[in-house]
């Protein structure tokens, strides 16, 4: 090559390789969402899902379930087809922040251990690449929730009870003999990283006793990352309560419902309450330590944070981890502050709820009021009606009560600046999740778990499919539920993927599974082999946003028989006006129902089948 | 270090104007210094020079040289464990040292031009050093390797009898090789520097500057730190990094007493400097250490009669701060409160000499010292005073076999009050060796290869038990046996 031309040829290279910094440009802000009642939730564990950038393969142990595998945002992106394919229309992806790198020879590949509110965690990729998967996203009509956590922060520091300035994990009470008589003193496992709750915070000992509040130690491990916190709040000791790992999830005590720092005698006439010291002021197991959420600095610092991210990102809600473990007022300051700033930037609809992991609904609807989540999980749904019905194919009549109990026990009113959506009309529903065992773990009941799916897909609220169902993954608790996707090949072509294919076809064809409120016209608490309406459940989904579209859902929840919707001649009763044609839309074969005259209609549902009957004159084709 | 340079510069055919006496009385007259003498040889024959001859003319030669200093021990005691050294103070008599080696490469060029009267020359040394455990002793295949010279010297080039160098070297002058030691001045640094050798005359001046920066925290101190740009892991790096500064001064001259006989004087001085550094001493935590200084100033004046290696040294030394802890590779301890060595000091007088005569000759050495601690603590273990005189006659039978007998003495004393409260701790050693020997290059204190069978018996005073840690077999006996083999050779070996 001659010399000019040599030299053209690398001025092209270096034009052409020249760095740029558009690919990471800040985004516009835009409401990606019209309601959220038409969106379906896929969750991702990103470190799970697809590796996309070897570049950032740091670490990675594949085949160990605790440690990091290689997923990063560009694989998710690379996948966006499959998701797609699968038809939800919305990923909630775990946690994007800097975490602990590593602790106890576990990996904080979850996302929950956080280190720096204000960095991505690089193992997923850099702020560019996060912009781009959500910019991907939206380009298809996907929106994305990403996954924070306000109560804890990783294991940056432990307590330094005995006051030699080392981490000491010891043994105590060593099963010696009590009395001389077999009765033995119980092997109690001390540890400074974690230590029980103790109201007074954990407190220093010595060989002669108690010696007052111990202090803690901020570890610096830049291997580990366990590094200074940021925002630089969360590196003084003041930012967190300090008070030991919660032991009792369910322990209460007395104190004034107007200030759960005083004791009821302390404020006579006000208010006694049970108030969950434990669970609002101790550590997270594993040493997460919790956050004095109740500081303005605090509050402020995480306002600013999460504001930013929205900012930065163009992302369109945030999943909220360990709600319960947050005192209320916190809720109360920054849920509203974060709709207000995300608002006042351009976004609208910012969706914000989270994760009460409770069986009491009662509990998790008190963080549905007063200008805080728009909406929770429903993890009462999912004790009670996927395992406790659908599972174990119990009454099904615990379906109507725990559905008649929402409506006081949610919010009835939209949030103030929120989705416009009352919180008791927008559960999150979900089978299983990153944090309980998958649904066909034990038993791989797919026919229950089909069973599951078309009640998650027609029943009110948001559903939420955790990645993986569809594949049929049965991994049972953490770590061995975060089983990696690409260990399925993405296959599309298996029955769950189908089915799940279709029932969201299905939900996002038929306004009324979306918008429409709910009734159920019929349950039973029968499940006898002689029972003709064992495990029966039928609930119409019409009215409400729905406009006239209206659709009818029986499911019969027993195994091992078919049921009918008729109990000693008493047929159920719908709100359809007699003569009404119905087609169930999940039978290939279109089987048509005529309602009754009265509006009751007879509908016989094999063994775990279901029935979705849409008014013929609804019904459209192609879904 | 561990190299006799006396008997070195015996084997080599050629001797630069050398601060050792025998070398001195061994090495041919100096060499005008218009005549520059072409170094391409050592006292082995070795190969033959390559020589060639540039396109302007320059006539170039150039040879390659090994050389090696080497002691081999094995040896066990009466109770059947391996034999160790037994010795008290700091230096104490070599007969029970640890095996080591040097082997060393030296290519040497010459350069002369046909308008100049003589060569310059260049030499680049390099040496490998080898330390236990070898081999055979711990069944690892592995080593402890060092480099102890990598660089090059470059003379005549600027003046006639000027010789400029750079790299890394040992930096010394005579030894007092029955102790293994450098009583003057031993240096070890990264630096270069330049020697002068007057025109006509005795006289040297070598002026050299250096540094080292010892793996110590001290010194250094690297620290974790995460990888900029939020990328993942973390690195290492630098919090305290201070190297040493050195610089030394050596002038030598040499009186011509007739004969093959003189006498040899050496003033001698050292400058040291540490800079200020900053140490972490937990995460986010910061000690300063303040900048800190010493120096050395010492003499030598060695007799020699020409004959037969016959010379014998007397050594002055006096250092002060840095310096005062041993040298430029010692780490300070014991220091004053704002973590300085000022106040710190060393001071010793010793003596080495030879003497041959017919089937008999006779070596010795010894010194004294006394050291403090920068520390104003008066009773402190690091004070200490501490001496040691050996004495080697020899007796040959015939011209290559012989036996030597070792008898020294040595005590130390520390500022340490003793266990029993009364008086400080202390103890003294007394030895006495029967050495027979193989010397196949003939008579003499200074020829080598040597094979030697060594039976030692040594008796240590309770007061000496007492500076060994509990169940340190030397805590428990007074009583010292060692029955040993040994091979010592040396050829090709200088550092001059």
């Amino acid at each position: 090559m001659k010399k000019p031309f040599a030299w053209l040829a690398l001025a092209s290279t270096v034009a052409v390789s020249c760095l740029s910094a558009s690919d990471g440009d800040k985004p516009e802000m835009h409401t990606n969402v019209a309601d959220w009642r038409d969106e379906i939730i896929y969750q991702v564990l990103v470190d799970r899902f697809a590796n996309g950038d070897a570049a950032n393969d740091f670490n990675v142990r594949p085949g160990v379930p605790a440690r990091y595998h290689g997923g990063d945002w560009a694989g998710l992106e690379a996948k966006l087809d499959y998701i797609e394919a699968l038809g939800v229309t919305t990923l909630w992806i775990s946690p994007i922040v800097k975490n602990v790198e590593t602790d106890a020879g576990v990996d904080g590949y979850h996302g929950y251990w956080a280190q720096d509110l204000t960095r991505v965690n690089p193992h997923f990729g850099d702020l560019a690449a996060l912009r781009r998967l959500v910019a991907a996203c939206h380009a298809r009509g996907l929106k994305v929730i990403v996954d924070i956590v306000t109560n804890h922060m990783g294991q940056l520091f432990y307590y330094d009870i005995n006051g030699n300035g080392q981490p000491d994990v010891q043994l105590a009470e060593s099963g010696d003999s009590v009395d001389g008589q077999g009765h033995l003193k119980p092997v109690k496992h001390l540890t400074e990283y974690d230590p029980d709750f103790d109201p007074r915070g954990v407190q220093g000992r010595t060989s002669l006793g108690e010696s007052g509040q111990a202090s803690v130690i901020f570890v610096y491990d830049p291997d580990a990352n366990k590094l200074p916190a940021m925002p630089a709040i969360f590196q003084e000791a003041r930012a967190y309560h300090r008070m030991g790992r919660v032991v009792d999830f369910e322990a209460t005590v007395k104190r004034c419902a107007s200030d759960t720092r005083k004791g009821c005698a302390e404020c006579p006439g006000d208010a006694c309450v049970d108030y969950y010291e434990q669970t609002e002021l101790g550590d997270f197991p594993g040493g997460l330590k919790d956050v004095a959420t109740e500081l303005p600095e605090v509050r402020e610092a995480m306002i600013d944070v999460y504001t930013r991210w929205v900012l930065e990102t163009d992302i369109d809600g945030y999943r909220i981890d360990t709600l319960k473990h947050v005192e209320h007022g916190f809720w109360q300051a920054f849920a509203p502050a974060i709709r207000q700033r995300v608002r006042d930037a351009g976004k609208k609809n910012f969706l914000l709820f989270g994760e009460s992991f409770d069986g009491n609904d009662a509990r998790n609807g008190s963080y549905t009021r007063d200008g805080e989540m728009d909406s929770v999980f429903n993890f009462a749904h999912k004790f009670q009606v996927f395992d406790d019905i659908i599972k174990r194919h119990g009454p099904t009549n615990k379906f109507e009560d725990l559905w008649a109990g929402r409506a006081s026990l949610y919010g009835a009113t939209p949030q103030a600046d929120g989705v416009g959506v009352a919180p008791s009309k927008l559960p999150i529903n979900f089978l299983d999740n990153h944090d309980v065992p998958r649904f066909l773990y034990l038993e791989k009941d797919t026919q229950a778990l089909t069973l599951a799916l078309t009640l998650l897909m027609t029943e009110q609220g948001i559903p939420c499919v955790y990645y993986g169902t569809e594949q049929g993954f049965s991994g049972g608790n953490d770590p061995m539920n975060r089983e990696d996707l690409w260990s399925a090949g993405y296959a599309t072509d298996g029955a769950l993927f189908a089915h799940v294919a279709r029932l969201t076809r299905l939900r996002r064809g038929y306004p009324a599974l979306t918008r429409g409120d709910q009734k159920v016209v019929y349950a039973t608490p029968r499940t006898g082999d002689q029972d003709e309406d064992a495990g029966i459940l039928a609930f119409q989904r019409a009215l409400g946003d729905a406009g006239d579209e209206a659709a009818l859902v029986v499911l019969n929840a027993n195994a091992a028989h078919a049921s009918h919707t008729q109990h000693q001649g008493a047929t159920m009763k719908t709100d359809f006006a007699g003569g009404t044609a119905l087609v169930d839309v999940l039978d290939p074969a279109r089987p048509g129902y005529t309602v009754g005259g009265d509006g009751t209609l007879l509908v016989e549902v094999p063994a775990m089948g279901a029935r979705l009957l849409i008014p013929a004159s609804q019904v459209r084709d192609g879904l | 270090m561990l190299r006799p340079s006396a008997a070195v510069a015996l084997a080599l055919s050629y001797v630069s104007l050398s601060s050792n006496a025998v070398a001195e009385q061994a090495a041919p007259p100096p060499q005008p210094a218009a005549q520059r003498v072409v170094v391409v040889h050592t006292g082995d024959p070795g190969p033959k020079p390559t020589e060639w001859t540039a396109p302007d003319g320059e006539r170039r030669t150039g040879r390659f040289t090994f050389g090696s200093y080497g002691r081999v021990m094995t040896a066990i005691d009466g109770h059947g464990r391996r034999g160790r050294d037994a010795d008290l103070v700091a230096h104490g008599s070599r007969l029970d040292e640890d095996s080591y080696a040097e082997l060393q490469l030296e290519r040497h060029d010459s350069y002369q031009l046909p308008s100049e009267p003589s060569a310059a020359t260049t030499k680049m040394v390099a040496t490998l050093a080898v330390g236990e455990p070898l081999f055979h002793q711990s069944g690892k295949f592995d080593a402890t390797l060092a480099v102890r010279n990598l660089y090059i010297e470059a003379k005549g080039w600027l003046l006639p009898g000027l010789a400029l160098w750079a790299g890394s070297r040992m930096y010394r002058g005579d030894d007092a090789y029955l102790l293994n030691w450098w009583p003057l001045d031993n240096l070890n640094t990264v630096g270069g520097g330049v020697r002068l050798e007057l025109p006509r005359s005795r006289t040297t001046i070598a002026l050299h500057a250096g540094a080292n920066r010892l793996d110590d925290p001290f010194q250094l101190q690297t620290a974790r730190r995460a990888l900029p740009g939020n990328q993942l892991g973390a690195t290492d790096v630098l919090i305290l990094d201070r190297p040493r500064t050195v610089e030394s001064l050596r002038v030598e001259h040499i009186f011509g007493l007739g004969g093959g006989a003189g006498l040899k004087l050496v003033g001698y001085g050292e400058l040291h400097q540490l800079p200020s550094g900053q140490r972490e001493t937990a995460p986010g935590r910061y000690e300063d250490l303040p900048a800190d200084s010493g120096f050395v100033v010492g003499a030598q004046v060695t007799g020699f009669t020409g004959e037969r290696d016959t010379h014998l040294s007397v050594f002055f030394r006096h250092a002060r701060g840095l310096p005062a802890y041993g040298g430029d590779l010692s780490v300070p301890y014991a220091l004053r409160l704002d973590k300085t060595t000022k106040g710190a000091t060393d001071s010793v007088a010793a003596i080495t000499g030879n003497f041959e005569s017919g089937p008999v000759a006779i070596q010795l050495a010894g010194y004294l010292r006394s050291f403090r601690a920068a520390t104003k603590e008066e009773f402190d273990f690091a004070h200490l005073d501490e001496g040691i005189f050996v004495v080697r006659p020899h007796v040959y039978f015939g011209e290559r076999a012989g036996v030597f007998v070792e008898a020294s003495y040595q005590a130390q004393r520390r500022a340490a009050l003793a266990a029993d409260g009364k008086g400080l701790m202390g103890g003294s050693m007394t030895r006495a060796a029967l050495v027979p020997f193989l010397s196949p290059a003939g008579r003499g204190s200074f020829r080598r290869p040597q094979l030697r069978a060594i039976f030692s018996f040594a008796r240590r005073s309770d007061g000496a038990r007492a500076l060994y840690p509990t169940d340190d077999v030397y805590a428990r006996r007074n009583v010292e046996q060692f029955f040993g083999l040994e091979a010592e050779w040396w050829f090709n070996s200088s550092y001059r």
